[in-house]
């Protein structure tokens, strides 16, 4: 873990990452419940039940224990049946290094929600891989859900630098057909595309019988566009400017920005995908949290 | 709109200073990075308006800034164009003030209307400028005492105080006349540079009664308008508006053509104002007067601008109506132009109340004579009818009028309608009334008063006269019959003498004849004419009838009767016979100029008239005397076909003396008859009988004993027997005055009343009492009609006529005539502050710095 990923693993974030950490087992039996509503059996590395061995069983599985005490073949059921495979899929556009004046880009900010996730699913035994992606897919870190299966994704993420333009659309039916078995694809994007493809792109994941959740990360600039005055705007990915007056402008703004997230938000309850709007200028454990707290409830 | 200090409006070139700012400081936006930059660009285009809007303003703002800085500091003084009486600039004004007696008429408050003139006119006294010149003319000021500047306010101020009404006045247009005359002489002396260069201001205060104002002299007054040319300023505004008004003018035929039988004068109002536009930068102020060209074209314009706005609102059809806009707009441009080109603006302030309650004895109205006058002298036995019309105003009226006699009064009670006029009708038999002859004094009043008193009562004088002496000189007194019969049936009282008698009569008897006939002398000696010289000479008036073919013409062209005879005798006109019948001579009556005469004057109406039995059958002299007029001698009247004269008149000392009437052709019945005046086929013998007595006894020259106030000096016309170095007046005025001729001018006797004339020989005699007249009101002056306003405003121009509320002040009477100048400075520094702040908090939310940090 070099000097960038230790960044994630700052004292603050620690903390944060630590007091999800302490409710761990609060979430394994609650939250997590509800994070991916398996239908399989167990979620912990916690042995739940024998079966004896038939042929054609993987050999690693075998209890060996069991094997010495009463000299017969029986399986630990859950290393055969691990609960669920996340994906933490992560934009690496040049609009996700943005923050206007919060601690933390987007794409930090995401790091961390996505930190979070990581701990708890490596902390309850689910694998949990990365993929990163701009106009295609940069990183692919297979899932695993070894302890150390997070420093590697941190390290790896620290590494990254967001830049250039994306294509979320396109790297996410990329995703669909790389992914086997139901996966929990955890997407963190500003989405700052035309949202149409994306949408297409969701149910394409869905179709694959993944299970979706959408992290919509905002800097809280374009969340709340807090401008002033007279402003030359340039846009982050191409090479556009507009001079504006900020203020007449910020209605306008919302109302467009609103529009947009409504229907992201409308597409995805009918996709039965997880629309999870975030600024930057909510603490990520919080607004996990309230998500998760929501998801709960939901089942 | 002055400026105290109009160098400061240089800085105005300093409003380009923001542009310049704007333009090379223009605000560079804070550049920011934004991701969700796709959000912006859908509403970008109209924030992008909303900003250059707010660009624009804050640039207007500030250029507003800077300019009110400088107006501010340039101290503006703002007055209405139309009208100058600004505060700091002295002006030239005639205030004129009516006297007449209408001005007594009191409203509710108890003020006269001449009260309430001089209470505006001290108050506009008082609001006129330090240093300005002022005169005030009353309308009973004769011309000759006009013309004065005053000169103090203090001087004005007690001028208007002391004026009182006044019983002779003119019609204000008469001290208008003089108003104008004072401004074209300042504007022409050298002496006083400063005075040329006011503003000019003729002020009426007036009740505008019909009397106060004579339409008749309209001309005449824009005549002399037309000699005060208009101020500098006025020219130089209105050069900026000639392009525009003259580009309406074009369109003039085309929108509004002309009504039918009329022209509009577009084109020479076009021409003279651009000929005026070329101009107006080569005058200066001091040869305005001068100024030939200024002279030529001005008056055109004020005569284009007073057609149009005469003619432009009585254009009525459908073309009209549609071209209503334009209409106004003209009407407008006009309006001002009439303005720009005024020479002195005529202010009417209206004293005078609309609907006055009032009734008034009109007139008293003798019966006329012959000539069409009124007859004022009547013989003792007549009976005749004074008419004594009453006119009411306002309200109907029952009321009584009263004619005073003496110790004797006759009531007439009567109802007079609102508006109306109605005649009362009192039978004067002198005979009843025991007149005596003499003069008499009468007095005719309404029994009640009301609130206007002076028309209440009126005045008159008439004289019954004796039968009037007249001799008749002749050779034989038998021929004279049938002279002295006429003069008897005429009421005259003849004496038949022998012409040598004449030495025996004495001049001073002779002056008690009112009219001497040398009728049928043949030879008169130089006695004869120097007596009768001296009659003439002292007044009296000779008549000569000269005898046939037996006159010595030798005696009449002899150098003692020349010098009282028009003419000398050079031979009989003898009638030529043809046939045996005689063409006789008659008189040539075609010729318009015989009528100017006062004897002859009854022809002039008789010569139409064919039921007159000498016009149908005119008189004929088949002999008559050539009579050569001298230099001295007028022929009154011609023979049709010789030409010679039929009549001569001779007026010695130069109409001083009495007057001498030649006759051409016989009067007595003589055989073979000279002409036929004496048949009884017309009246033409006593007609001419009668008119030469009258003229010659003075009394067709129609003896005048009712005079008006302000129209005619009272002249009174002695007798001639009764002849005194002093004379003195008793009466509402008195006056004592030394008279030497055969008339007395009274100039003084101009109050309303009656007046009695005493000779008097030394200081301390009685007096014997040689005349009577009346003075009266004249009959227009209790006319309460109100003159409309468009004849005056035709005269002093558009909306020139204020009128007075009772409780307004004067500056709210004048309303925008008055424009006393308002001090900018105050509203432009209120204007600075706000537009300062305003700019401020613009600026301050348009590029207010943020705290937060730049985009990373």
């Amino acid at each position: 873990m070099n000097m960038n990923s230790e960044k994630y693993l700052r004292p603050e974030v620690i903390r944060q990452v630590a007091r999800l950490d302490l409710r761990a087992k609060f979430i394994v039996e609650g939250f997590l419940a509800g994070l991916h509503a398996s239908p399989y059996h167990g979620f912990s590395v916690e042995f739940s039940e024998h079966r004896k061995y038939v042929a054609g069983d993987d050999l690693k599985d075998l209890d060996w224990n069991v094997y010495a005490k009463t000299e017969k073949y029986y399986l630990k059921k859950f290393q055969a049946e691990t609960n669920v495979t996340g994906y933490l899929v992560m934009d690496l556009s040049a609009s996700m290094a943005y923050t206007y004046r919060q601690e933390l880009t987007k794409f930090e900010y995401a790091i961390c929600v996505a930190a979070a996730l990581g701990y708890l699913m490596i902390h309850q035994q689910d694998p949990v891989g990365l993929v990163t992606f701009d106009t295609r897919i940069q990183t692919c870190l297979p899932p695993r859900s070894k302890r150390t299966q997070l420093g590697t994704i941190l390290a790896l993420l620290a590494n990254l630098k967001p830049s250039g333009q994306t294509d979320v659309a396109q790297c996410l039916h990329q995703l669909a057909a790389m992914i086997r078995g139901r996966s929990l694809v955890m997407l963190f994007s500003d989405l700052l595309t035309d949202p149409e493809p994306v949408i297409e792109a969701l149910h394409h994941l869905r179709h694959r019988g993944n299970e979706v959740i959408l992290f919509h990360v905002l800097d809280e600039a374009e969340a709340q566009f807090p401008f002033e005055g007279i402003i030359e705007f340039e846009d982050v990915e191409e090479e556009r400017r507009l001079t504006l007056d900020a203020r007449n402008m910020r209605k306008d703004y919302l109302e467009s920005l609103g529009e947009f997230k409504e229907f992201y938000k409308s597409e995805c309850s009918k996709a039965r995908i997880d629309y999870v709007p975030m600024d930057t200028s909510v603490n990520f454990d919080r607004a996990l949290m309230g998500y998760l707290l929501q998801r709960q409830k939901r089942f | 709109m002055t400026f105290v200090f109009p160098i400061l409006l240089g800085g105005l070139a300093l409003v380009g200073i923001p542009v310049l700012l704007h333009l090379i400081f223009r605000q560079k936006p804070k550049r920011l990075q934004f991701p969700a930059f796709r959000f912006l660009v859908k509403r970008h285009r109209t924030n992008l308006r909303k900003l250059q809007l707010r660009h624009l303003v804050l640039l207007a703002l500030r250029v507003l800034l800077i300019a009110a800085i400088c107006l501010a500091l340039a101290r503006p003084k703002l007055f209405y164009a139309e009208i100058s009486i600004r505060g700091d600039r002295p002006v030239a004004a005639v205030f004129i003030i009516d006297t007449s007696y209408s001005m007594e008429y009191k409203t509710s408050d108890k003020l006269t209307r001449l009260d309430e003139a001089k209470h505006r006119a001290t108050q506009l006294l008082d609001e006129l400028p330090e240093g300005s010149r002022v005169a005030i003319i009353d309308s009973a000021e004769t011309v000759a005492s006009r013309g004065a500047w005053l000169t103090s306010m203090s001087q004005a101020r007690q001028r208007i105080g002391n004026l009182n009404l006044q019983y002779a006045n003119a019609p204000l247009n008469r001290s208008v006349l003089a108003a104008y005359r004072m401004f074209a002489e300042m504007l022409r002396g050298a002496e006083d540079e400063g005075a040329r260069q006011l503003p000019r201001f003729v002020f009426l205060f007036s009740d505008r009664m019909r009397a106060c104002w004579d339409a008749g002299q309209q001309q005449l007054m824009l005549d002399a308008q037309d000699q005060v040319p208009p101020p500098l300023e006025n020219l130089q505004e209105l050069r900026g508006d000639v392009a525009g008004l003259v580009a309406e003018l074009n369109e003039l035929r085309k929108k509004l053509p002309p009504p039918a039988g009329r022209d509009h004068p577009e084109q020479s109002l076009i021409a003279a104002l651009e000929k005026l536009q070329s101009h107006i930068p080569e005058l200066r102020r001091d040869d305005l007067a001068a100024d030939q060209e200024l002279a030529r074209e001005i008056p055109i314009i004020r005569r284009g601008c007073r057609e149009l706005l005469a003619t432009l609102p009585q254009i009525d059809s459908k073309q009209a109506n549609l071209a209503k806009d334009y209409r106004d707009r003209l009407v407008a441009g006009l309006e001002k132009l009439a303005q720009q080109v005024q020479g002195a603006y005529g202010i009417f302030v209206d004293v005078g109340v609309e609907n006055a309650v009032d009734l008034a004895l009109w007139d008293l109205q003798l019966p006329r004579g012959a000539n069409g006058q009124e007859r004022q002298v009547f013989n003792e036995d007549e009976k005749i009818i004074l008419r004594v019309p009453v006119q009411a105003f306002g309200k109907d009226f029952d009321n009584e009028v009263i004619f005073q006699s003496g110790g004797n009064s006759f009531k007439h009670a009567m109802t007079v309608k609102a508006g109306e006029r109605s005649t009362a009708l009192f039978e004067l038999d002198f005979a009843k009334l025991r007149l005596k002859p003499g003069m008499h004094q009468f007095e005719v009043r309404l029994n009640a008063t009301d609130l206007l008193p002076f028309d209440n009562t009126r005045y008159l004088t008439i004289a019954i006269r004796e039968p009037q002496r007249v001799l008749v000189l002749t050779d034989d007194v038998a021929k004279a019959k049938f002279f002295q019969k006429a003069l008897e049936a005429l009421r005259y009282k003849p004496d038949v003498k022998q012409v040598q008698e004449i030495a025996k009569i004495g001049p001073q008897e002779l002056l008690h004849y009112d009219a001497i006939y040398l009728f049928n002398v043949a030879d008169p000696d130089a006695s004869a004419w120097s007596a009768l010289e001296n009659y003439v000479a002292r007044g009296g008036g000779l008549g000569v009838v000269p005898a046939g073919i037996e006159l010595k013409p030798a005696a009449y062209n002899s150098e003692p009767a020349q010098k009282l005879l028009p003419g000398t005798f050079k031979q009989v006109v003898t009638a030529t016979e043809s046939k045996g019948v005689k063409t006789g001579y008659s008189w040539d009556l075609a010729k318009e100029s015989i009528y100017q005469h006062s004897m002859l004057r009854p022809f002039r109406d008789w010569r139409f008239n064919r039921k007159i039995d000498f016009i149908d059958k005119p008189p004929v002299a088949w002999n008559y005397w050539e009579i050569q007029p001298n230099d001295k001698g007028t022929a009154l009247v011609d023979y049709a076909d010789k030409k010679h004269p039929a009549l001569l008149d001779r007026r010695l000392d130069e109409g001083k003396g009495g007057r001498v009437l030649l006759f051409t052709t016989t009067m007595d019945a003589r055989t073979p008859e000279w002409n036929n005046y004496l048949e009884s086929l017309t009246s033409i013998y006593v007609v001419l009988t009668g008119l030469a007595t009258r003229y010659l006894a003075g009394e067709l020259e129609e003896a005048n004993l009712n005079f008006q106030c302000g129209r005619d000096v009272p002249t009174v016309k002695l007798p001639l027997s009764a002849r005194f170095p002093d004379y003195i007046v008793r009466g509402p005025v008195f006056e004592r005055t030394a008279g030497t001729e055969g008339t007395l001018r009274l100039e003084k006797a101009d109050k309303p009343g009656n007046y009695v004339v005493e000779g008097v020989k030394t200081a301390a005699d009685n007096g014997k009492q040689v005349a009577r007249f009346s003075v009266n009101i004249p009959a227009g002056e209790a006319d309460l009609t109100r003159v409309p306003v468009a004849e005056i405003e035709n005269v002093l121009g558009p909306k020139s006529v204020t009128t007075v509320e009772r409780r307004a002040n004067i500056r709210e009477v004048m309303g925008k005539h008055f424009s006393e100048p308002v001090e900018l400075f105050p509203f432009l520094m209120v204007l600075l502050l706000v537009v300062l702040a305003l700019e401020n908090l613009l600026a301050n939310k348009f590029y207010r710095k943020e705290s937060t940090p730049e985009a990373s």
